[in-house]
């Protein structure tokens, strides 16, 4: 029901600026955002499309920090003479049940520089990653698990 | 559309050649292979890398489409990279 | 707005140049892979987006959005698939790696793509 409600505010916004471009489109949807936001805060059902709306933007913001850390850690690899890094493979235990989960989790780790999720064990319960920087296998695991994974989980559930 | 400026002729300029320099780099590693792995990364990276040339082109020329493509290289690429991984997979190449 | 670009211009080129150095330097195919990614697709989003702004039409806005989401959606898919390869034929790792869980887990399958668990039926 909010994400209509959302589109139309956007639609009707576009209108009356004058034309259906895409600023007018993407200002009207953040606009509408956050004016029904305010306005249905007292309602039932509220956190079910503005909880989720908000848990993905702070995913996104916390995806690009990862990014680019561990970007520059590579690329600070790449570039000086001597390699400081200590890759190997590990095994991490997954709560991820449905392939949709899944998908997302290992293309996720996939796109984190410094992770590369390998296979997926048959009974579909460990996900092997090769990872470029293990300091302590088991605090990679626990960093995995309760960062990327809880926030993937999150958003899907 | 922004009209050109010796700003921006000379960063595509500098890009260009950086990017030169990385389309040689990765070919020096299809080159050298060991495995074939290897070289199916140096050869996906190289493609990717055209793709960047298609956009640069795109920015010195404003041809708006070179960047259909770009879109195009990069539907391709996936294709024939998936192709060889469950190839190299099958043992295919012994 | 021309700073902006020549900025995205610079450090996607950057990038890539980085993801040619990554390829030649690192010491296993696992290691080059990590560096090929990573670089190369964000130096082309950062590349596409340098040119939506350069062009600034809805049509080329959009044809440059879909792109970087394609592309952001597929790398991730051949780099598991191609090093899932690599790893089932045993191409051996780096000598400095420090673990190695999934030697007795990961194997070759007849088909990679149709996973079900199950042993490939024989024709």
């Amino acid at each position: 029901m909010y994400p209509f409600w959302n589109i139309v505010l956007a639609l009707v916004w576009a209108g009356l600026l004058g034309g259906l471009s895409l600023a007018n489109l993407v200002s009207g949807l953040v606009v509408s955002y956050f004016v029904l936001a305010f306005v249905t805060r007292d309602q039932p059902g509220h956190d079910g499309y503005f909880g989720k709306v908000r848990k993905f933007l702070s995913f996104l913001l916390y995806y690009l920090k990862e990014l680019l850390f561990s970007n520059a850690m590579i690329a600070y690899d790449i570039l000086t003479p001597n390699f400081s890094m200590t890759p190997g493979v590990i095994g991490i235990p997954l709560d991820a049940r449905t392939d949709l989960e899944i998908t997302v989790l290992a293309n996720l780790i996939t796109m984190t520089p410094g992770t590369l999720s390998l296979d997926i064990s048959p009974d579909r319960k460990t996900l092997y990653v090769h990872a470029m920087y293990i300091r302590d296998p088991e605090a990679l695991r626990a960093d995995i698990k309760n960062n990327l994974e809880r926030r993937v989980l999150e958003l899907l559930r | 559309m922004i009209e050109s400026s010796s700003i921006l002729t000379v960063c595509v300029m500098v890009g260009g050649l950086m990017l030169g320099i990385g389309l040689i780099l990765a070919f020096v590693r299809l080159l050298l292979g060991p495995s074939l792995p290897d070289r199916v990364v140096a050869a996906d990276v190289m493609a990717t890398m055209m793709i960047g040339v298609l956009v640069l082109a795109a920015l010195t020329t404003a041809e708006a489409f070179l960047l259909d493509i770009a879109l195009a290289i990069a539907l391709v690429v996936f294709l024939g990279t998936i192709a060889l991984a469950i190839a190299i997979e099958r043992g295919y190449f012994k | 707005m021309i700073f902006a670009i020549a900025l995205l211009v610079l450090v996607g080129t950057f990038l890539f140049f980085l993801t040619g150095v990554g390829l030649v330097r690192m010491p296993d195919v696992f290691a080059r892979m990590h560096a090929a990614t990573k670089g190369a697709s964000l130096g082309v989003a950062l590349l596409l987006m340098a040119a939506a702004l350069y062009f600034g039409e809805t049509g080329v806005v959009t044809k440059a959005v879909v792109t970087i989401v394609f592309i952001f959606l597929t790398a991730p898919v051949a780099a598991s698939l191609l090093g899932r390869a690599a790893y089932a034929r045993r191409i051996p790792l780096w000598d400095k790696s420090v673990i190695d869980e999934g030697r007795n887990h990961i194997d070759v399958r007849v088909n990679p793509v149709a996973d079900n668990g199950e042993p490939p039926s024989q024709q």
